[in-house]
Order: structure tokens, then C-alpha cells, then sequence
């Protein structure tokens, strides 16, 4: 996993995670409910905000897809990948 | 039927932030009107208002950054900043776990923050209406004050939003004292915001119900029982009060700062009189001889009437509709004041904000001066002596407080407080 896509995710991430020190380690397996508490609602958020860092459109069939931190960079690789 | 009593205050006023700021500002005859450039770029014929010198930075103590981050709406960082700052003053804490089924809260504005609506509009017109983000919705929703404060706070009694125009505040914290006496709630927070939108200000403005006439000298715009008084001033803010269950408050060693004897709301029904934008004279004759009776005060015990006095043609039949339901005249009228003098009229946002300032009143002896009627309407002097118009700050004990509001469609509420026995 590519490590500089997980330290902007961290940044990504940061603002919709109220305990920050669960960010300090997490990994492509960190799931963002269950391991840090991010409400599904701010899913849409954290979209937009990737979609503005990197130029790109998520499509509904990879909002189903936004589990993991892991599988997030995924669709952001596939994206970056296209373009 | 439970007592009910007021143990928590919080406001945001355009002419203080605070309950300390506010307390100093209606002691001193601070004026929080001012020049607002936004109302004259869009070509507006009133150019003032009252905007609250709020710093978003207090909102950073009680919200988390998820939320920070998308919130716009200034009637909703108002009420978010009062509500919490009037539950801190009733001594209570935050319990993050738990719900808490005897409280509840009612919380009142006009409309979402037209300025908030207009950015997500635009967005929409543009075909990015996908850009909007989650905060959005709460934030157009009429619940959205509630909504916040509710989850906020951990209330699990009924959280809901009532809207009646600039009857909105009063009528919110008699909703709520219903609640309470008749043993639904133990306790809620109760009032009114209504955000700092030159989009609103712009409608009233083209109704030409707000002044034009002192763009260059933005204290003396409102004038309330003044000759001279041309139009309201609009603005924004929050007033949010914590009601209490009599014995509950006692129990828990509450600091007390006045008791809801009763109130009334009601409407004119837009016939004999009253329209869309005018008060029917017996609807409001009506609301305040039934919030008498449900006071089961004595007229003559009133010292001091916080009127809803505008600052337009209507604060004469105001004064005449207080003289007929107190019978009262004269000299032997009681003390009459107007808020709307130093805050302009923050909309629905009023009627709690004056509510606040009626019990600080109370709370401390004194009467704030009603600044800018220096020129007392001839019509108004015709019923009662200039006397009972303080224009300067009044030291006086007071007792008995009551307050009424007003607002489009006829609606009008009446709530009395009397310095708790």
C-alpha cells in the first residue's frame, strides 16, 4: 500500500475522527466505523474533500466500496490510474 | 400542575454576546445597531442592522470539528452557543452516554439561513447539488437548532422547533413551560434564533417595513414609541432560557432566577382588524387578559411591561391595547420599555432575547433605558405619562414582569415572570 497515500488519508481523515489518537496507526486494514468511530454521514464528506485533493469524481458504485482505509486509497489509485 | 422556573440563561444579542455582555450592554443603553455594507452593495433602502459580534471560536468549546466544518447557518451557531452557555448557568452537566427522557427542548426561528440555502442553490443551479456534503440538510431543516442542541446535550423529551414569525422566542418558552407543568418534562430548553441574513433583510426591506431613514447614524434607527419612529431595524441573535420543574430546581440547589406564573398564546385570526402583517387590537386584548387570568395576578402588581414596540406605527396601538387589558393609564401605568430600542428586532429571534433581558430586569433591580423616544409619540402620551418610559437606566425593585411579542399572521404571545416567592 502505498505509504504517502496513507498519510494523506490520515490528513483526510483527520477532521471526522474526534478521538485523533486512533490515527496514529492505522493501516489499509483500518476500518473507518468500527476502529475509528467516523459517522456514516461524513462518508460524503470525505469524499469531497478526496475528490478536490485529487482532482477526481467517485462514481455511486464506489461509494459501496468505502469501508477500509485501505479500500479507499484503492478507488483513489484506480482513479489516479485513469487519469 | 408543577411550578415552573427559569435556571439557566443564554443569549446572543447584537448588542451582546453573553449574558455578562448583554447584563452590561442593557445597563449602559448600548446600542448594538450598526451600518452594514452588505445591505447597501445590494442596493438595499435600509442599510443597518443588528448583527451580533459573535466569534465563531466559542462554538470550537462545544462542537467537534466534523461539525465545525461544514455549519454555516448563523441561527444555528446562535442558539448552539446560548443554549449551551443557559445550560452550563443552570449548573448542569454533559452526560455522553446516557439519554435523558425528562428533558426536552424547543427551539424557534423564522426560516434556515437564507444565506446558507443561497450557497447550496447555487450549487444545485450549477448541477452540483452532489457538492452539498451531510451538514446540508440539518442545516435547511426547520429542526435544525433543536436538532443540534438535542443531540448536543443528550435530550430524550420532545426536541422540536416552533415558528410563528417574531412571536416565535415567547411563544417557544411558553410551549416549553406547558411541558413542565403539566408534568410531561422535568426540564427544558426553551427559545428562539433567527440567523444574520441580509436575504431576509432584503424581504422586509422591500415590504418597506424597516427603516431607510438613518443609514448615516445607525443608533438612532430604532425608535420605538418615538415621533419619528420610521420602520424597524432587523437583525439576528438567540435567547435561550432552562426551565425547571419547581422542586426539581430546589432539590438539586438551583440558583433560581424567576418563576413563570402563566402566559397566552393565540392569534387575531387575520379578521377585525388584524391582517397578514397588522395585529387584530382584540386578538392581542385577548392574549393578554388570558395570560392575566392564567397568571392569576393582580394588574395593579405589574411593574414593568417589556413591550414587543417595534419602532412603527403599531407601538402607539400597542401601548393602547397594554392600557385596555391592564387597565391602567397615566401616571398609574406601569414602567414600558423596549428592547428593540439597543437590539433592533432580531425577528423570531426576539421574542427569547427579550425574555432574557426581562428577567435580568428582574434578577437585578433595574429597568433598561428605552433609548430614542426622546420625542414620544403624542398619541402615546395621550394614554400614558412620559414618566413611565425610562430614558435613562431606572434602579428599581421589581417584582412582577410582563412581556409580550407579536408577529406576521396575526399570532401573539403573552408570558408574565414574577421574582420567585
Amino acid at each position: 500500500m502505498n505509504e504517502a497515500l496513507i498519510n494523506d488519508f490520515k490528513q483526510l481523515l483527520a477532521p471526522y475522527v474526534k478521538e485523533k489518537e486512533l490515527l496514529e496507526n492505522i493501516t489499509a486494514e483500518t476500518n473507518l466505523g468500527d476502529d475509528l468511530h467516523i459517522n456514516s454521514s461524513n462518508v460524503v464528506d470525505i469524499v469531497l474533500d478526496a475528490e478536490t485533493k485529487y482532482d477526481i469524481i467517485f462514481e455511486d458504485e464506489d461509494f459501496e466500496k468505502l469501508h477500509t482505509v485501505g479500500s479507499c486509497i484503492a478507488v483513489v489509485e484506480e482513479k489516479l490510474a485513469k487519469k | 400542575m408543577n411550578r415552573v422556573v427559569i435556571t439557566g440563561l443564554g443569549v446572543v444579542a447584537p448588542n451582546g454576546v453573553g449574558v455578562t455582555d448583554f447584563l452590561a450592554a442593557l445597563q449602559k443603553g448600548k446600542s448594538g445597531i450598526s451600518f452594514v455594507q452588505e445591505m447597501k452593495d445590494l442596493g438595499l433602502g435600509c442599510n443597518v442592522a443588528g448583527i451580533p459580534p459573535f466569534d465563531d471560536a466559542i462554538l470550537t468549546k462545544y462542537l467537534p470539528e466534523s461539525k465545525l466544518k461544514g455549519l454555516q447557518s448563523s441561527n444555528i451557531k446562535y442558539a448552539v452557543a446560548a443554549a449551551m452557555e443557559a445550560w452550563f448557568d443552570a449548573g448542569l452537566t454533559i452526560n455522553e452516554t446516557t439519554t435523558d427522557y425528562d428533558t426536552g427542548c424547543i427551539i424557534g426561528s423564522g426560516s434556515p439561513d437564507i444565506t446558507t440555502l443561497r450557497w447550496g442553490i447555487k450549487l444545485a443551479d450549477k448541477l452540483e447539488s452532489r457538492r452539498l456534503g451531510s451538514a446540508f440538510v440539518e442545516q435547511i431543516m426547520a429542526s435544525g437548532p433543536s436538532a443540534y442542541i438535542g443531540g448536543m446535550l443528550g435530550l430524550g423529551n420532545v426536541v422540536t422547533a416552533n415558528s410563528s414569525a417574531c412571536s416565535t422566542g415567547t411563544e417557544s418558552i411558553l410551549m416549553a413551560y406547558n411541558k413542565i407543568k403539566t408534568g410531561d418534562a422535568v426540564r427544558m430548553v426553551a427559545g428562539s434564533c433567527d440567523p444574520s441574513s441580509v436575504y431576509t433583510w432584503g424581504a422586509f426591506d422591500a415590504i418597506r417595513v424597516i427603516t431607510r431613514k438613518h443609514n448615516d447614524n445607525p443608533t438612532a434607527a430604532s425608535r420605538p414609541m418615538s415621533t419619528t419612529a420610521s420602520g424597524f431595524v432587523p437583525g439576528g441573535g438567540a435567547g435561550i432560557f432552562i426551565l425547571e420543574d419547581y422542586d426539581t430546581a430546589v432539590k438539586r440547589g438551583a440558583k433560581i432566577y424567576a418563576e413563570i406564573l402563566g402566559g397566552a398564546i393565540n392569534s387575531g385570526g387575520q379578521r377585525e382588524g388584524g391582517t397578514m402583517t397588522a395585529p387584530s387590537p382584540k386578538g392581542v386584548q385577548y392574549c393578554f387578559e388570558k395570560a392575566i387570568k392564567s397568571s392569576g395576578i393582580s394588574t395593579k402588581n405589574v411593574d414593568l411591561v417589556c413591550g414587543h414596540l417595534t419602532s412603527t406605527y403599531a407601538d402607539k396601538l400597542e401601548i393602547q391595547n397594554w392600557s385596555i387589558a391592564l387597565q391602567r393609564s397615566g401616571k398609574d401605568f406601569p414602567y414600558v420599555n423596549s428592547l428593540k430600542s439597543l437590539i433592533g428586532h432580531c425577528l423570531a429571534a426576539v421574542g427569547s432575547i427579550e425574555c432574557v433581558a426581562a428577567v435580568l430586569q428582574m434578577h437585578h433591580n433595574f429597568i433598561h433605558p428605552s433609548i430614542n423616544c426622546e420625542d414620544l409619540h403624542p398619541g402615546i402620551a395621550e394614554i400614558i405619562d412620559p414618566v413611565c418610559i425610562p430614558i435613562k437606566k431606572i434602579d428599581q425593585e421589581l417584582n412582577l414582569v410582563m412581556k409580550a411579542n407579536f408577529g406576521f399572521g396575526d399570532v401573539n404571545s403573552c408570558i408574565v415572570f414574577q421574582k420567585i416567592q
